[in-house]
């Protein structure tokens, strides 16, 4: 090999090295890349897609998945993984549409029972997991068919009632015609989120935990508790997602939002936040819903048959979480 | 204490999974001798008939338990004219090889009959022969059952008449050229196969074009997804063709302040019907179609297997024309109208269309099943 081209395929090396290491470093700014590609080449594929509809849409299902995620993100930063986001939105959705019936002036029992609701099972998957030490997945998997059987027993099945006139134009009202009002729930939640996991002393416990659990409980903070306290903030969030869910579908069947417990940890990983724990951000969660959002978007705009369509779909996502999420494990 | 913890919660996890999958009894009451005649399988004065109604799925399936309802009321209905039933049920949560496990428990059972809203359409031959020779009455129900390699009734709803006369309306009311968005159900599911065979057909005939495509699945949740995602593709169409779950598409223009179609249907919920009348409570905005695909259809299929108990033979022609080879009988849709309806005051089913529609729950379909009589009388000689 001459000089000259050692000289290249060292100054490659070292290029693709440094991608490397700025996509494993950036992972949340990363998925706002992404996102931003995927935007683009929907544009390009479709130049009407660039439209104000389309935009307005897209906040909503972004916010509306942002807010599971953010449970999500809280528990993986902790060590944990949480299975049963979509159950407790599904049953916080029907509690939604079973009680108000089309009818105004239900929200706060509805809100009170819910935050219940998420209470408990996110007590339920904290201690089962982290005092009993039983599987994370598993263990919110099982709690969440429980969950789900609930659903049927009360309901027998049946759909009924649909969500407030009020409640759902506090989702779907548009502000200015383009953004839809659910973003004023995103400006409480996503700053209170951020607060929790960047300034608050749980948030700064909660990475430690997740990064060096021994590390952690020698400084004297309660790793147990801190991670239960963790799926308790999924339970409490995911219940509210279910809420705004219920407003956005208006009615509500049983398991409805249950496809959101997938879609909320994809989004996650996506965001950079790793099942090794310790590590991963909100604003990252966030991108990463958005990109699930516009790579759903992206693939209806090809008019493709569905089983393509979510072939596609499947190999995108695995390509995406190969490309730049493989954080090693920070283990003692 | 962790352990029996540990113990206790192992168990609340395996009752928790295993009960996806359960029989519920239905029961009857005791009731006269039945009147089955010339039949080898005939019930003797006094039997009780066990039947059991498989279903691929349910749960999560408002329509399947709409479907298991019905059912339940047929079984009951059944008495009035001197069966006494008793009622098993199986949900074999789309696996093939749990269907087949809990068809063979239903024959080692000694079932009467066995009623099967199948996960596929073929690949059950050798289980249903099995059933056949142990004198069993196998009818398949909702979804064909596509081999010609087994003597069986399919008793089906007309899923192709209910494609066709959407797209023959939605022509009516577009004209010839408009664009129009297809919303299918689930691919390779039959009777979403024999429902887009009517929509092409009549979507040929009346001239529409086709300019965005997509499937809901059946989920409500899907179905409004894939509408906003065709909204947000900026994609220019007059009328949107939706195979059921039309008011969740509906509620996609409401999430994104979009303005109405020209055309959507069809619909078969009370929520679809109330929501149009709202819609066009001021005056025609969006033309619309309802049409019946009634969960019912079960119920129906337990009286065709309740009749050919009773040594009853079918009446020349019934079945569907060209599928003579599967035996499928294709039960006609009982409830159909549209906005001209509502408009010129038109009864359905007895009621003016708001007290018809109004009396429906929001998220519970339109339904209907044709009694022992009823199917006799149609069908049996």
């Amino acid at each position: 090999m001459s000089n000259k081209s050692t000289m290249e395929f060292q100054s490659n090396k070292d290029f693709f090295s440094r991608v490397n290491l700025f996509v494993q470093t950036h992972t949340a700014l990363m998925a706002v890349i992404i996102a931003a590609i995927l935007f683009v080449a929907t544009i390009i594929i479709n130049p009407r897609s660039f439209n104000l509809v389309a935009i307005g849409n897209i906040v909503l299902l972004t916010v509306i998945l942002s807010i599971p995620a953010a449970g999500q993100t809280m528990v993986l930063i902790g060590g944990g993984m949480d299975f049963g986001v979509g159950a407790v939105m599904s049953a916080t959705a029907i509690l939604t549409t079973y009680t108000m019936r089309g009818e105004n002036g239900h929200f706060l029992p509805v809100l009170l029972i819910s935050i219940a609701i998420g209470v408990v099972v996110g007590f339920v998957n904290g201690f089962c997991s982290v005092k009993i030490g039983l599987p994370a997945m598993i263990v919110t998997m099982a709690i969440a068919n429980i969950v789900t059987r609930l659903q049927y027993i009360l309901t027998q099945g049946v759909l009924s009632g649909t969500a407030s006139p009020l409640l759902a134009a506090t989702v779907k009202f548009k502000i200015g015609g383009v953004i839809p009002h659910v973003a004023v729930y995103a400006l409480i939640i996503w700053p209170l989120v951020f607060y929790i996991l960047n300034k608050s002393r749980f948030g700064k416990q909660l990475y430690l935990v997740g990064n060096n659990p021994a590390a952690a409980k020698l400084t004297g903070i309660k790793v147990d508790k801190v991670r239960i306290i963790s799926y308790i903030f999924s339970g409490v969030l995911a219940a509210f997602a279910g809420i705004i869910g219920a407003a956005y579908m208006s009615t509500a069947r049983c398991q409805i939002f249950d496809g959101y417990a997938y879609d909320s940890l994809i989004a996650t990983i996506i965001g950079g936040t790793t099942f090794a724990g310790g590590s991963g951000s909100y604003a990252g969660s966030i991108a990463g819903s958005l990109v699930m959002v516009l790579l759903s978007n992206l693939l209806t705009s090809l008019n493709l048959a569905s089983p393509i369509r979510n072939v596609l779909n499947a190999i995108i996502l695995v390509l995406l979480l190969m490309l730049y999420n493989r954080g090693k494990a920070v283990r003692q | 204490m962790k352990k029996l913890l540990v113990v206790m919660l192992a168990a609340c996890m395996v009752f928790a999974l295993a009960a996806c999958g359960g029989a519920a009894d239905g029961g009857n009451k005791p009731a006269p001798a039945g009147s089955g005649s010339g039949s080898a399988s005939a019930p003797a004065a006094g039997q009780t008939l066990k039947m059991a109604s498989h279903n691929a799925v349910v749960e999560g399936n408002p329509y399947r338990v709409r479907y298991e309802l019905d059912m339940q009321e047929a079984v009951a209905d059944a008495a009035n004219y001197g069966y006494n039933v008793s009622y098993n049920s199986f949900v074999a949560n789309s696996d093939a090889s749990t269907e087949q496990q809990q068809l063979q428990n239903s024959i080692n059972e000694g079932f009467d009959i066995i009623v099967n809203n199948p996960v596929a359409t073929t690949g059950l031959d050798p289980i249903i022969e099995q059933a056949q020779k142990a004198g069993i009455v196998y009818i398949n129900a909702d979804c064909a059952y596509m081999s010609t390699d087994v003597d069986i009734l399919n008793v089906v709803t007309d899923q192709e008449y209910l494609g066709y006369k959407t797209g023959q309306y939605a022509g009516e009311v577009l004209g010839s050229g408009k664009k129009v968005v297809m919303i299918a159900a689930l691919e390779g599911n039959q009777a979403n196969t024999d429902r887009q065979r009517g929509f092409e057909k009549a979507i040929k005939e009346a001239g529409l074009e086709v300019v965005a495509t997509g499937n809901h699945d059946w989920d409500t949740t899907k179905s409004q997804q894939t509408m906003a995602e065709i909204l947000n593709s900026g994609v220019q169409f007059d009328g949107v063709l939706v195979s059921q779950c039309a008011e969740n598409a509906l509620a996609a223009f409401d999430a994104a302040g979009a303005k109405y179609p020209g055309f959507i249907g069809f619909g078969d919920t009370g929520a679809f019907m109330q929501k149009m009348l709202e819609v066009n409570k001021d005056g025609l905005v969006t033309p619309y179609i309802v049409l019946s695909n009634p969960p019912g259809v079960g119920a129906t299929a337990f009286n065709f297997a309740l009749n050919e108990l009773a040594g009853k033979t079918l009446k020349d022609g019934v079945f569907a024309p060209g599928y003579e080879d599967t035996h499928q009988i294709w039960i006609a849709s009982r409830v159909c109208y549209t906005d001209k309806d509502v408009a010129a005051g038109n009864l359905v089913e007895g009621k003016s269309i708001e007290e018809y529609a109004n009396s429906f729950e929001a998220g519970d379909s339109i339904t209907f099943w044709l009694s022992f009589q009823e199917v006799q009388d149609q069908y049996f000689n």
